[in-house]
């Protein structure tokens, strides 16, 4: 299933984020959008999901507009994690996971076998299987986020899109929750595409890159291939100098105001 | 999967946690000897066995009428108003995304006061006090005013979707205005007429019989299984809007659905029991103590609890200060609030135990 945009312009009111949006995102890879703060990497993510509806153009999502499409036929598809969500507090791991199956269900059908099977796997996937029965409150962030994971991969979608995955998370769960979603494309042949605003980790885990500035796309490709010195000073507005990550060999900036403080 | 219970037959399939199932099971036993303790206790006594006996054979005798005419109507309105209360707080509380959210809170209670204090200053002969036609009919204004101003809630609130914030925000609006028309209705009305409507106000359902059984036992079975079909909406409305409609979810017109749904439930409560306040907001928590927020648990349980509260309101009403039949409104907070403080407690010298 493939997903990309038509002309797409988004805004909110009168005020125009993003004008003109062609992008394709690559099947089965992971793709990641950056840009500064307010460029509309997050409502360009979430008119994908159809969250949004589009001032004009369209997402199309196999080959149909994402918005003439039955949304529970889409949830079948693409899967998203909007930012920091919240829930109750009491649920349990094994709870909230259950609800990714919604779109499978109905009132009548509650708990296929299917079903459980999906839950099964994809508490196991994300190393929730034995704490299945604790309540959110007593997970820790990292926990928390890989309970919300686990509830878009129930749902057993292609497309997974993850708005800000990483954000409030101490660095060894956002390794944990990047290497996770790696895992699934590496594995499972899952097409990902993450909001993520920490450009070094961007270069490490994207196959592609779509960088947004002043409500367009500055550029997009392999993080080896474009993302430069001149890149990153016209995206984020800093200075950068770029090396080869020793580990990973994609690129590292190395980000500076001022040479001489 | 040891703490679940699954059924499941040829296309179809549920699940249940077990632990949820059996404090179910105790609920509705309590529920049962609530009824058959508010059936003994009275002016009158009689024993729990005779008043099993009595259920069940019908007969003839004082003791009968006091059970089967007097009685047990009343009991089973209280029940009925308080599970149709509970229910509806529970629906609302997920609609909205706030566990402090109660019927009252978005106008239906203040609204169905209007209702009855209109049908009250219409049909009341100023000159010798008395109504010009059946007080049967007050139900009818009081659901019309309950149900009108939910509707109004929605429409005000409404603006490319309706967010839970405005509905509060419009619902708490809508309330105040209706409290206002309530006060200028009774600082106009007759001398009488306050003491009929501070009465309704208060909530009441004293003087019930049959002919209240029959109106809102169907009403509210109806409206309690259509919930049961909504229980798993409910639970995707309990998560934020963009995850809802990530699963697919028409989160709109459910929200609308559910809307009225917990609208009509606490108008028929309202029509019959009057301004009963307290069992909305406290039943639903008792049940999430109890259990937690899956609405598969919280939904039966909250109509159980929240009849439960009112049939012992209603004991401690028409008992405490015998011979003086209160209005029960006075005791729902007084039975609700200490069992859910000391659940509040229990559950937090748990946490430091550390369970």
């Amino acid at each position: 299933m493939n997903i990309s945009t038509n002309n797409l312009t988004l805004g909110y009111g009168d005020f125009i984020v993003l004008k003109d949006i062609n992008v394709t995102i690559p099947k089965n890879k992971v793709t990641i959008l950056v840009g500064s703060n307010g460029c509309g990497k997050s409502t360009l993510l979430k008119t994908m999901a159809r969250l949004l509806k589009p001032m004009s153009g369209n997402v199309v999502l196999g080959d149909m507009d994402i918005f003439q499409k039955p949304s529970k036929e889409i949830a079948k598809e693409l899967a998203i994690l909007t930012q920091s969500p919240d829930a109750p507090s009491d649920l349990t791991v094994f709870n909230l996971v259950k609800q990714g199956r919604y779109p499978y269900q109905s009132w009548f059908n509650q708990w296929s076998k299917e079903d459980e099977n999906i839950v099964e796997y994809a508490l196991e996937k994300t190393g929730l299987s034995s704490i299945r029965n604790k309540k959110l409150s007593e997970l820790s962030g990292g926990q928390k986020q890989r309970v919300w994971i686990a509830m878009t991969l129930a749902q057993q979608t292609e497309i997974i899109l993850l708005d800000e995955p990483t954000n409030h998370l101490d660095i060894k769960y956002k390794i944990e929750v990047l290497d996770l979603l790696k895992h699934l494309n590496q594995h499972e042949k899952r097409t990902i595409v993450i909001v993520l605003h920490d450009i070094n980790l961007a270069c490490r885990y994207a196959d592609h890159i779509i960088a947004i500035k002043d409500g367009k796309v500055y550029a997009e490709g392999d993080p080896k291939e474009i993302v430069t010195e001149k890149l990153i000073n016209d995206v984020f507005d800093i200075n950068a100098k770029i090396i080869e990550c020793p580990l990973f060999k994609t690129p590292m900036c190395i980000t500076y105001q001022n040479l001489s403080v | 999967m040891k703490n679940l219970l699954v059924a499941r037959k040829g296309r179809m399939s549920f699940i249940y946690e077990k632990r949820s199932a059996l404090i179910f099971v105790v609920s509705l036993l309590i529920c049962i000897f609530s009824i058959l303790l508010s059936l003994s206790i009275g002016q009158k006594h009689i024993s729990i066995l005779k008043v099993i006996q009595l259920l069940f054979n019908g007969g003839i005798g004082s003791d009968s009428f006091i059970v089967n005419v007097i009685r047990l109507p009343r009991t089973l309105v209280a029940l009925l108003v308080g599970a149709s209360l509970g229910l509806s707080g529970a629906i609302l509380q997920g609609v909205v995304k706030n566990p402090l959210a109660a019927p009252n809170i978005i106008g239906i209670t203040d609204s169905g006061s209007v209702g009855a204090l209109v049908f009250l200053t219409l049909f009341t002969d100023p000159k010798n006090n008395a109504l010009t036609i059946s007080i049967f009919y007050m139900p009818l204004f009081a659901f019309a005013g309950a149900f009108i101003a939910v509707l109004i809630v929605y429409l005000l609130a409404y603006k490319k979707g309706v967010t839970p914030y405005r509905l509060i925000m419009i619902g708490i609006a809508v309330a105040g205005a209706a409290k206002a028309i309530t006060s200028i209705l009774i600082i106009n009305g007759p001398v009488i007429f306050i003491k009929e409507a501070q009465l309704w106000i208060t909530g009441t359902v004293y003087g019930t019989n049959w002919t209240h059984v029959t109106i809102l036992l169907p009403w509210f079975l109806a409206l309690f299984i259509v919930t049961l079909i909504y229980t798993r909406e409910l639970n995707i409305q309990n998560m934020d809007d963009g995850i809802s409609v990530g699963l697919g979810s028409s989160v709109e017109k459910n929200r609308f659905l559910l809307m009225i749904l917990s609208a009509a439930l606490a108008s028929g409560a309202v029509a019959v029991g009057g301004g009963i306040s307290f069992v909305g907001l406290i039943a639903p928590h008792i049940c999430r103590k109890l259990t937690n927020s899956s609405f598969g648990n919280v939904l039966p349980l909250s109509a159980i609890i929240g009849g439960i509260i009112m049939v012992l309101s209603d004991i401690a009403a028409r008992t405490l200060l015998f011979p003086l039949d209160l209005p029960v409104g006075i005791f729902t907070a007084g039975i609700g609030a200490p069992f859910f403080v000391y659940l509040l407690l229990k559950s937090q010298r748990a946490i430091r135990r550390g369970f």
